[in-house]
């Protein structure tokens, strides 16, 4: 009987994105979580799972994780989830143009990991016609998903990396 | 040697290209990213990391390819790429890089052989007995040319002798 199977589309590990400097952590924050909820990921109950921030000082630790849903069918659905480890993080005035601007300085680390889920937890509810459906038209439009569904994942690795103004 | 589920064609420190002085980051991202796309290497950035420092920024990117060839080998290209003192100058940047390529073989990625040490015991007789010739001939010598391909891409993009 087939299961509900997992196919990720990143490694295992995930995506990793680390930048050391100054950059506007509330903003990037606001418009990463803006951009999944734009593509049905997450809403606004749904995506944050753990934030946890320790203060020492004037500096402060953040870590932050969401796991976001886009179901696509009965059957399959995309899922991201994204880890923020924020260290030494303090507030610095960075003179950009003629403007003076606040901004967060640290070491900022997001690890990003994709997967497709095939079939629900609740597989044996399915009936017969459901579960014939399944193994001959789903599972050939796996490649398909996930072809998507990679595309979709690294137009929001390069949003993020554009707003913290990486290369690549 | 025999051959391990990992069958590696670089060297054990992999294929190294260092260069000191001018070259276009952006512009060799691009040829990466480009080239696994057109030889068909599913391409994932595993690592982009930037440290903002005031000698200049250090860079590390880490860009893998891989590519099914059929239900037994999959092909694996790991471009480890380290900038240290990274600076503007121009439309183009200076600093140190050392660029790092390991490029293996995946034999039985589907780990069907893997689950019994008796299974084990075989996949070992089938690669090193049975279809030895296929993998030395065919898939090593076929991905080494692919890395080969690269390294000349990178190094001509870098201004380097290919």
């Amino acid at each position: 009987m087939i299961k509900m199977e997992k196919f990720y589309i990143t490694p295992k590990g995930g995506l990793k994105i680390r930048f050391q400097g100054a950059a506007d952590f509330g903003n990037v924050y606001k418009f990463m979580k803006l951009w999944l909820e734009d593509r049905g990921f997450a809403d606004e109950k749904s995506l944050e799972t753990k934030y946890t921030e320790r203060r020492f000082g004037e500096r402060k630790n953040l870590e932050i994780h969401w796991k976001g849903v886009h179901k696509i069918s009965n059957y399959v659905s995309y899922h991201i989830e994204v880890t923020f480890l924020l260290l030494g993080i303090s507030e610095t005035e960075v003179q950009i143009g003629d403007i003076k601007r606040k901004l967060d300085k640290g070491d900022f680390e997001l690890k990003i990991i994709g997967h497709i889920q095939y079939g629900t937890k609740d597989w044996e509810q399915y009936s017969f016609i459901d579960k014939i459906y399944y193994n001959l038209i789903m599972r050939k439009r796996l490649d398909d998903y996930k072809y998507d569904f990679y595309t979709v994942l690294y137009k929001f690795v390069d949003f993020i990396k554009e707003r913290f103004g990486l290369r690549g | 040697m025999a051959i391990e589920k990992r069958d590696s064609v670089s060297p054990g420190k992999g294929f190294l290209i260092l260069k000191d002085g001018e070259f276009d980051i952006d512009l060799l991202y691009k040829v990466i990213v480009d080239w696994f796309g057109k030889r068909q290497y599913t391409f994932s950035e595993v690592e982009n990391t930037e440290k903002v420092k005031p000698q200049g920024n250090d860079v590390n990117l880490k860009l893998y390819g891989d590519r099914k060839i059929d239900d037994y080998a999959e092909y694996h290209i790991e471009v480890f790429i380290i900038i240290i003192e990274l600076r503007k100058k121009g439309s183009k940047y200076t600093g140190r890089m050392k660029i790092k390529i390991e490029v293996y073989i995946d034999l039985d990625y589907m780990g069907n052989w893997q689950k019994t040490p008796f299974t084990r015991f075989l996949f070992h007789v089938y690669n090193n007995f049975i279809i030895k010739k296929r993998i030395k001939d065919g898939y090593e010598d076929d991905l080494e040319e692919d890395a080969k391909e690269l390294m000349g891409k990178i190094k001509k993009t870098i201004g380097l002798h290919d």
